[in-house]
This record gives structure tokens, C-alpha cells and sequence, in this order.
């Protein structure tokens, strides 16, 4: 899944999951997360539930951190790097067997 | 703004007094000479407090209908106001007192429905209100290995209390009284929502004061006979999470207490988040509306 993807399915949840009034390039243009959710911390942890569910991922509550939610580039990149370490804890999982 | 708005009353006088001179000889003077003062400050308190007296009066009836007597509201006031002094004097001396001995002094009852809540492995909302043992409950619950999450406010705006009070005497409260020995987490934090998270993830405890309106969501329910606002933020983690929400009750002091939990809330499932606040949110106001009305006089916020 390229980063792009990643990023679009997050916007998906984001729109989804928060019941934002907004369309997809409103978010896009957004630079910082916490403008786009009006200072709402509790959406925050809307999103996370909303990402894990999309992606069959569970972001480690050690993880749980205000650098990850800066903006949506912080957060995509987070994502993608987590789906790239669940795969390749899978595919050395195979190898084992 | 006035001078006396800005510079208020005896009871800012009353909360400088306690918070520094009393509080200095409450680190050093025998516990139960403390208590005395605080049982004397009490009736001091009562005595001169008429017009919150009669603010309770009007509460106290209008919660409790025709079926309380006048003779036995009066009495209840009362009680209001000495407890109140109580726990806060308490609140000078419990550090002072070892876990063991502290136990010995009190009840817990219901231990085994938080455990059984904590067994979910989805963490714990524990709910209560500001009654007068509720610091007792959270040491008990830290010296018992139930690390908890309490959340505060780091500007105070009781529309009720002076100039005085918000923009010092509260804040100093929180710093010198109400310290854990953890950091506190703040309502205003941009990042409360993920410390609670963070803590519902470790399946830990996060202890939410539903009589304040400690939150950006609010909803208004009927309550001890008027309106009044409610934090409900916490409910749309639950939704979330399916974190378990458990009731507790901390009244009493030092000398004598009383905790209870009770059976974690049965909570309604429906298909939207807003639908399942409403529904679990109203239950939650009839459960704190039914701990107070057993306890009346042990409510700080009546």
C-alpha cells in the first residue's frame, strides 16, 4: 500500500469516524490536526479506534502520543511504518513454519 | 469587577488561614489536636456561613421534597458544612498516616466489582462524585496497587467563589493539597484524551468526577430537582473502547470512612455514539443522583 493510500484511507476515517463537516481536500489542507478537531482531545482517540479498525492494526498505548497526531503527515507516516512492521513480523512469522 | 467581588469575604480569609498558617501546624501538631481545631473551625464555619447555610437549605429541600422535615434540613446543613470543613482539614493530615493504620479506620466494600470490571482487560472508568472521602478512596486505591488516572482542572472558574479564590487559592489548593505524586492531568490539556487513552489501553483506572463540568462536551440533565451540566467526553471513549464504567463512593475522613464500589453500569449498546450516551449518560446521573441522596451531607458540592 503506498503512502498516498495510506493517507486516503485515513481521511476516510477522519470524515467517517468524527462526523467532520468537511470534504476530503478541507483535510488535506489542514496543517495541524488538533485545528481540524477544534481542540477536541477525546476525537483524537475516535481516530485511533477509527484507524486500528480500517487498517486491522492496534497502535501500542506506549505509542500514544501527541507527536504522532501533529499533523496528517506525521500520522500517515506512523500508520504505514506500523503496517510495514506487522508485515514483516507476519512474513518472518511464515518463514518459521 | 468590585474591590469585595476581587478581595472577597470571610471565606477567603477562612481558605488563606487553612492554607497557609494551619496548614504549616497541621505538618507538625498531633493529628487528633488537628482534628479538634478542624471540628471547631467547623462550627465556626456553620455559625458564620448563614447564607451558604441557607443555599443548602433551598438545595436540600428542593432535592429532597416535602417528605424531610424542616427541623431535619436545618440539621442536615449543618452536617453539610461540618463535613465539609472535615475533609478538608482531613486533607492536612492523611498523608501523615500509614497505610495500615488508615485502613484500619474505615470499610471497603465492593472491592471485587472493580476487579471483575478490570478483568475485561479494557480498562476502568470509575465514576463518583466530590464527596468527602474521596481522597482516602484514591489513596486506598494507589496503596492497593490500582494506579489511577485523576483528572483536574488547571484554571478554576467556580462562579460561586471570589477573585481571590479562582486565580489563587484554588490553584494553590490543587498544588499543595491535592498532589499524588504523580503529575496531575489536566482538563485543558491538548492531549487528555490521549493519556486517557493511554491508560484505558494499560487496562489502568481513570477516576471522572461527574458532578463538575470538567469537559469541552457537556449534556443537561434534571438534577436533585434543577438543571445542571455534565461531563460526558468520557462516555464517547467508552463507546470506543468498551472500557467498563464502575461507581464509587468515598465518604467519611481519616478517623472513620467508608468506600464502596459498586456493580460496573449495565451500559445500553446502540448503533450511534450519540445515541449511547444519552441513554448510558442518563442511568449514570440516576446512579450519582441516588449516592447523594443516600448521603447528603457527605456532598462537597451541595
Amino acid at each position: 500500500m503506498s503512502i498516498e493510500d495510506v493517507k486516503d484511507r485515513i481521511v476516510e476515517v477522519m470524515i467517517r469516524d468524527l462526523e467532520l463537516a468537511l470534504n476530503p481536500d478541507e483535510v488535506y489542507g489542514t496543517s495541524r490536526l488538533d485545528e481540524l478537531f477544534g481542540m477536541d482531545s477525546i476525537a483524537i482517540t475516535e481516530l485511533i479506534i477509527g484507524i486500528e479498525k480500517e487498517f486491522n492494526i492496534r497502535i501500542p498505548a506506549e505509542d500514544l502520543s501527541v507527536e504522532i497526531f501533529q499533523n496528517l503527515e506525521t500520522l500517515t507516516e506512523y500508520v504505514k511504518k506500523l503496517l510495514h512492521d506487522e508485515a514483516t513480523m507476519y512474513i518472518e512469522g511464515q518463514d518459521k513454519t | 469587577m468590585t474591590t469585595s467581588d476581587r478581595f472577597s469575604s470571610l471565606r477567603d480569609i477562612g481558605i488563606l488561614f487553612y492554607l497557609v498558617p494551619f496548614r504549616m501546624a497541621a505538618s507538625f501538631l498531633p493529628t487528633g489536636a488537628i482534628r479538634f481545631f478542624g471540628l471547631l473551625m467547623g462550627h465556626v464555619y456553620s455559625a458564620l456561613a448563614y447564607r451558604r447555610k441557607r443555599r443548602i437549605q433551598q438545595r436540600l429541600r428542593t432535592a429532597l421534597g416535602n417528605s424531610t422535615t424542616n427541623d431535619e434540613i436545618m440539621e442536615l446543613s449543618r452536617r453539610c458544612l461540618l463535613n465539609a470543613v472535615a475533609s478538608h482539614v482531613d486533607a492536612l493530615i492523611l498523608n501523615r498516616i500509614g497505610t495500615q493504620a488508615l485502613l484500619e479506620n474505615g470499610k471497603v466494600r465492593g472491592l471485587e466489582h472493580l476487579k471483575n470490571a478490570l478483568l475485561k482487560g479494557k480498562g476502568v472508568f470509575l465514576v463518583t462524585g466530590h464527596f468527602t472521602g474521596i481522597k482516602i478512596a484514591c489513596r486506598f486505591l494507589h496503596e492497593s496497587g490500582y494506579p489511577h488516572l485523576g483528572i483536574v482542572k488547571r484554571h478554576a472558574d467556580d462562579p460561586g467563589a471570589s477573585w481571590l479564590e479562582n486565580r489563587y487559592l484554588s490553584p494553590y489548593w490543587s498544588k499543595v493539597i491535592d498532589r499524588t505524586g504523580h503529575a496531575p492531568v489536566f482538563v485543558e490539556d491538548k492531549d487528555v484524551g490521549l493519556k486517557i487513552m493511554k491508560r484505558v489501553r494499560e487496562n489502568g483506572i481513570v477516576i471522572i468526577f461527574l458532578d463538575v463540568p470538567f469537559s469541552q462536551h457537556l449534556l443537561t440533565r434534571p438534577f436533585l430537582g434543577s438543571e445542571q451540566s455534565f461531563p460526558v467526553g468520557f462516555l464517547r471513549i467508552v463507546y470506543a473502547t468498551g472500557a467498563a464504567v464502575v461507581p464509587m463512593v468515598g465518604i467519611g475522613n481519616s478517623s472513620a470512612f467508608n468506600i464502596c464500589f459498586e456493580e460496573a453500569v449495565n451500559l445500553r449498546e446502540a448503533a450511534r455514539k450519540d445515541e449511547f450516551i444519552a441513554k448510558n449518560f442518563d442511568i449514570l446521573v440516576k446512579i450519582l443522583e441516588s449516592q447523594i441522596l443516600r448521603e447528603p451531607s457527605h456532598w462537597l458540592l451541595i
